[in-house]
């Protein structure tokens, strides 16, 4: 074959490749289509053979030739794949979805409400250096009552309806002052401690329950001062209910402390306008949320606790009152009941 | 403590106006918390004072009456119906709300027919104003009403409106249960003077006879009864109280009665001392002894209950027998009635704990025996005598018989208390001036001195029996001074905590939660039949719950010994809810009497029903496997790898005897059960479905300790597959231990991926199990030569043993 025909004959199968590519829609017909061409018993391939038959000084030529059209046939190929991945990806970006279907949820389990203000209130009290400290739930007329100043038979137990265990020689602690008790026996001052746990009173109503959760402080050292109480239940509301709210101290009295102290907090929930319709506080301006005080001398010393060298102060919250103000929650009940209705909310 | 403004006022003599607002907010923030603020005769209007001047029977009506009423003295009558029994003869004065009078609630009233006869307005009786609940009769007027002008408002010319205090008494301020007390405290906050209520008696006193001619008093026990006053008056007529001293009463919260009644309750709250009325013709031997009761006494209380004492109760005796439960309530035999004419006041003071334990014993919990419970003073009773037989004469039209028996063998003398005024101000946190704190003290009667530098000498008078120590004036300055001037500053304090958290507890909760489990705080207390439909073997230390003495609902009567009971309670509790996904876990105490008393140790107890989780098998039911699944979720929560066993456990309780096992720690501690819950009790507490559940004994597993890191391996590992057909009873349990038991040393683990057994596909009685075995070494590439001669010989010995086929 003369050289002349053999260059024709490969520009003609330059054309005709380009013509096959055109209607190819797939990464694996361009991939045959190019080995019928340029495989080794392609149709290219069987020309480069006859090739070897020219006379050496044509076969510059012809192979220049031959180098234009399979290059011709590799650039096709790199473009039409290109255009293909190109295609492909408008089309991908074409799909739409129902978002509004439901996800595929492996939820994970909800912590207590209660045990989640626990919490919160005991990182709060660790940040000023309070320990957390337990004590048992059975306890002893010592330690519930009479260590804390509560004479036999003194009208202030009235207060705290007890129940009682062994046939009154025991009894479910009323609150968890008697934790107080335990610490101050067993540890030297200075003692820095918060202890949270389930309380019992013979209370049932809305807002009581005849086992509640408090959270109790205490600090003793020397030169502990009543302001340093403030300081801390201040600083307490504020992490736990709101930067911008405030406290107040209103006297009162618990057998254990002196000065004692009922406290308050500036009610969040009133409405600018009218506060004389809020729920919360019924229009007062303050819920309370604490009790507070020095502890009494009478408590230091039947601790074995120098009162006139240490002071301190003590105070108690009801992690329930706490929950309930916070997250709105209006029956007590709610919180024992075990219900995954509630306890999932939160 | 119910108190009325207009009371207080009276007894403060503020030199300004002052709102009961203002007063409210003082008492508040001194500790005399108002709970309640309840204005009261405020909310009628158009309601005057009229005078019936004639009266006849409704023509058409067996009850209601044509009243004629005028309200000036020489105006028109007009025609008003009234309904009620009692209205007065002509000449009476009645409360008339004419038509265009809005009565409480915003009802108003016009002219209105009544059986044919138009009545206009209407005679008001106590409750149509709010100002009482009778409905007896209308209200009439009473003399001291004569000279009120007619047609003049009634809420103001009656003194009706008022504002009522609920007041929270601490239980250490007896002082503040009379409103002299309270008005001294007033006095002191809001720069007032406080003053006392008349009891002169020069005008009143009948010097022709002595009290002690009437009556001897003797005290057999003076601890308990310090102090007895007695004086009388004569020549007494019983009636209604006039109208301002029963409203004040109505206000306090007490019923009048009469006026000899009346005046008793009345100084009671006003001066806080009890007071008791005795009729003096009814009492025997013109004497009284106060002792204590024999055993097996008997009286017969003014309530009509026959009383049986015991010798700690502490009685008034006359000649003859008890006449009064001292401090707690008077008896039947000397009760005032219709025919009194001379009283024999007793103003006494009797000691606390004797009170509280009768009135507490009788459950007679009365106005009187609060105050004596919370010691009252007994310097006061001499003038709180004086002041009821003042009131007694004037509103009885008596005499006071000259002088009393005051019986008081051993005065009790205020105290001297010292402060320092370095104490307080390291105590408060805040620096009051000499001046100011002697000020404050000085407006609470408290006597104070600086006697020697920073050192005040204090006379605390009697009725402050609340003060006897210097923390207890340090308190009296702050909180006259004011908690509000206390700044909030910060304790100094640092102490470094030396207590390790238990993270045992923590992570496993944490885990619970992570695992999809919600935690549950259910009651420490329990039903005595939720602990017996655990179905605990005899002997099981948890089937004797600790017993409350007084436990408030027989639901909540014991302490719980496991947390089951509650927790099974909860599971019931949500099925009849229609939730049926339930997924709970509880960590909390559980009580239990062990050899050296009442133990209690904490567990952790999780609860599943429903279906499983949507993701890996869609609506599947629960199976043990779940459970199981639980168990090591929490034991890798705590301990970073699962180093637990689990062995059946035929012996199970509360779970089912076949599908359950034991937790075992890596020493062969038991640590816990899981398994399916007992078919029988679930049944008792009424579960829907299969339930399945763990209980993990927190306090006998062993602390986290810190693991050492097992380098990551280099080099990668080469997988094995083996198929066998076995006996149905084999556990995959032995195929690992038989696996292990080649001690292979290119085996690095060991997965089941299937355990088949659909008849279908494999024979009666066998099983197919298929397991994923890796292998890898640390310091090279494996050869899969190497890896299937290993493969090969485990096989073979797996076969072998097991009595296998491949599959
Ligand atoms: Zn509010």
């Amino acid at each position: 074959m003369p050289a002349e025909e053999l260059i024709g004959k490969l520009d003609g199968l330059g054309s005709e490749f380009a013509q096959a590519l055109v209607s190819l829609s797939s990464e694996q017909d361009i991939r045959e289509l190019q080995a019928q061409f340029l495989g080794k018993k392609g149709r290219v391939s069987a020309l480069m053979r006859e090739m070897g038959k020219l006379p050496p000084d044509t076969r510059r030529v012809v192979g220049a030739a031959f180098n234009r059209v399979k290059d011709g046939i590799a650039g096709a190929v790199d473009g039409k794949l290109d255009e293909l991945v190109k295609v492909a990806e408008a089309a991908d970006l074409e799909r739409t979805i129902d978002v509004s279907l439901p996800g595929r949820v492996r939820s994970a389990g909800h912590v207590h409400l209660l045990t989640q203000v626990r919490n919160e209130a005991v990182a709060i009290f660790g940040e000023l250096g309070f320990e957390v400290a337990e004590g048992p739930q059975i306890e002893n007329d010592f330690n519930n009552f009479e260590a804390l100043g509560f004479a036999k038979d003194h009208p202030a137990r009235d207060e705290q309806d007890t129940f009682f265990v062994d046939d009154g020689k025991l009894l479910l602690r009323t609150h968890t002052s008697p934790v107080q008790i335990r610490t101050m026996l067993s540890q030297e001052p200075p003692i820095k401690i918060v202890a949270p746990g389930a309380v019992y009173r013979r209370d049932d109503d809305p807002t009581h329950s005849p086992m509640f959760w408090q959270i109790e402080g205490l600090l003793i050292d020397e030169q502990v001062r009543f302001s340093d109480l403030k300081g801390v239940l201040l600083h307490f509301v504020k992490r736990y209910f709101g930067e911008d709210l405030d406290i107040r101290f209103r006297p009162s009295f618990f057998p254990f402390v002196e000065p004692g102290a009922e406290v308050d907090m500036q009610c969040s929930f009133c409405t600018d306008s009218d506060s004389s319709k809020c729920r919360v506080c019924k229009g007062t301006t303050w819920v309370e949320i604490a009790g507070a005080g020095m502890v009494d001398p009478v408590v230091l010393t039947h601790c074995k606790i120098d009162p006139e060298r240490y002071t301190g102060f003590a105070f108690g919250m009801g992690l329930e009152r706490m929950a309930m103000l916070r997250y709105g929650v209006s029956d007590i009940k709610n919180f024992y009941e075990g219900d995954m209705r509630f306890l999932t909310q939160f | 403590m119910l108190a009325s403004w207009n009371w207080l006022k009276e007894l403060v003599d503020f030199g300004r106006e002052v709102s009961a607002e203002e007063g409210a907010r003082a008492l508040t923030s001194s500790g005399l918390e108002v709970e309640e603020f309840r204005p009261v005769g405020d909310d009628f209007t158009g309601v005057v004072i009229a005078e019936v001047v004639s009266k006849e029977a409704h023509p058409n009506a067996d009850k209601l009456t044509v009243v004629h009423v005028r309200d000036s003295e020489d105006g028109d009558t007009t025609l008003v119906i009234c309904g009620a029994p009692n209205v007065p003869e002509p000449g009476g004065r009645v409360l008339w709300a004419k038509p265009g009078a809005v009565l409480p609630g915003g009802f108003e009233l016009g002219s209105k027919k009544l059986k044919g006869i138009e009545s206009a307005g209407m005679l008001c009786a106590e409750d149509e104003l709010g100002l009482g609940d009778d409905h007896d009769g209308i209200i009439v007027l009473g003399e001291d009403a004569k000279d009120l002008p007619l047609g003049a408002d009634a809420a103001t010319a009656l003194g009706l409106k008022d504002v009522v205090f609920d007041l929270c008494i601490p239980a250490n301020r007896a002082d503040a249960l009379g409103h002299v007390g309270i008005a001294r405290e007033l006095a002191a906050l809001l720069d007032g003077r406080a003053l006392l209520p008349d009891a002169d008696l020069s005008t009143v006193t009948d010097n022709d006879s002595t009290c002690q001619s009437m009556i001897s008093v003797s005290i057999a026990d003076a601890d308990a009864c310090p102090r007895y006053v007695a004086r009388a008056i004569k020549g007494l007529t019983i009636k209604a109280s006039p109208l301002w001293m029963q409203q004040r009463l109505r206000n306090v919260g007490v019923r009048p009665i009469s006026n000899l009644v009346d005046v008793t309750n009345y100084v009671m709250f006003e001066l806080g001392q009890p007071l008791h009325a005795f009729d003096y013709e009814k009492l025997r031997g013109q004497r009284i002894e106060v002792r204590r009761a024999n055993a097996s006494e008997k009286m017969t209380t003014l309530d009509d209950a026959e009383r049986e004492l015991v010798t700690a109760d502490l009685l008034i005796c006359d000649g003859e027998a008890p006449v009064a439960l001292a401090g707690v309530m008077g008896g039947q035999t000397s009760e005032i009635g219709d025919g009194t004419s001379t009283v024999l006041l007793e103003s006494a003071n009797f000691e606390a704990m004797t009170i509280r334990r009768t009135a507490k014993r009788m459950g007679l919990h009365s106005d009187s025996s609060h105050r004596f419970e919370r010691a009252v003073d007994p310097n006061g009773a001499d003038f709180a005598s004086r002041r009821a037989a003042l009131l007694l004469a004037q509103l009885g039209g008596g005499k006071v018989v000259a002088g009393s028996v005051d019986v008081y063998p051993k005065v009790i003398e205020p105290v001297h208390v010292s402060m320092r005024l370095a104490r307080c101000e390291a105590l408060s946190g805040i620096s009051v001036p000499v001046e100011t704190v002697i000020e404050t003290l000085a407006r609470q009667g408290l006597e104070a001195k600086e006697n020697s530098e920073g050192i005040l000498d204090v006379l605390v008078p009697t009725a402050r029996a609340d003060i006897s120590r210097e923390v207890d004036l340090i308190e009296e300055v702050v909180r006259i001074y004011g908690f509000d001037r206390v700044p909030a500053t910060l304790p100094q304090t640092t102490v470094r905590p030396t207590k390790v958290p238990d993270r045992k507890r923590e992570r496993a909760h944490a885990a619970m939660v992570a695992a999809g489990f919600s935690e549950s705080l259910t009651y420490g207390f329990t039903s005595p039949s939720r602990i017996e439909m655990l179905a605990l073997p005899e002997g099981d230390r948890r089937n004797t719950p600790i017993k409350i003495d007084n436990p408030m609902t027989l639901e909540q009567s014991v302490m719980r010994t496991s947390l089951w009971s509650n927790l099974l309670g909860a599971v019931a509790h949500n099925q009849k809810r229609q939730v049926h996904q339930v997924r709970l876990f509880e960590q909390g105490h559980v009580f239990l009497r062990g050899p050296e008393g009442i133990e209690e140790p904490m567990q952790l107890c999780c609860v599943m029903a429903g279906k499983s989780d949507g993701w890996l098998k869609p609506g599947a039911d629960l199976d043990f496997y779940d459970a199981k699944g639980a168990v090591i979720s929490v034991i890798e929560g705590i301990y970073g790898i699962s180093n637990v066993r689990f062995e059946p456990n035929p012996k199970a309780t509360v779970l089912h005897p076949g599908i359950s096992a034991s937790i075992l720690d890596s020493e062969g501690k038991e640590i816990g059960c899981v398994g399916e819950i007992h078919p029988s009790i679930r049944k008792s507490f009424d579960l829907e479905g299969r339930v399945f559940g763990f209980e993990l004994q927190l306090e006998k597993m062993t602390s986290p300790i810190d693991r050492r890191m097992i380098a990551l391996p280099r080099f990668p590992a080469i997988s094995r597959d083996v198929s066998i057909l076995v006996n149905l009873e084999i556990p995959s349990s032995q195929v690992i231990e038989i696996i292990e038991s080649c001690e292979e040393p290119l085996l690095a683990s060991v997965q089941i991926l299937e355990d088949y057994r659909d008849p279908a596909h494999v024979p009666e009685g066998k099983k197919g199990m298929l397991w994923t075995l890796t292998y890898r070494v640390s310091d090279k590439t494996l050869t899969d030569k190497v890896v299937d001669k290993a493969h090969k010989a485990i096989e073979s010995k797996l076969l072998e043993e097991l009595g296998a086929t491949r599959r």
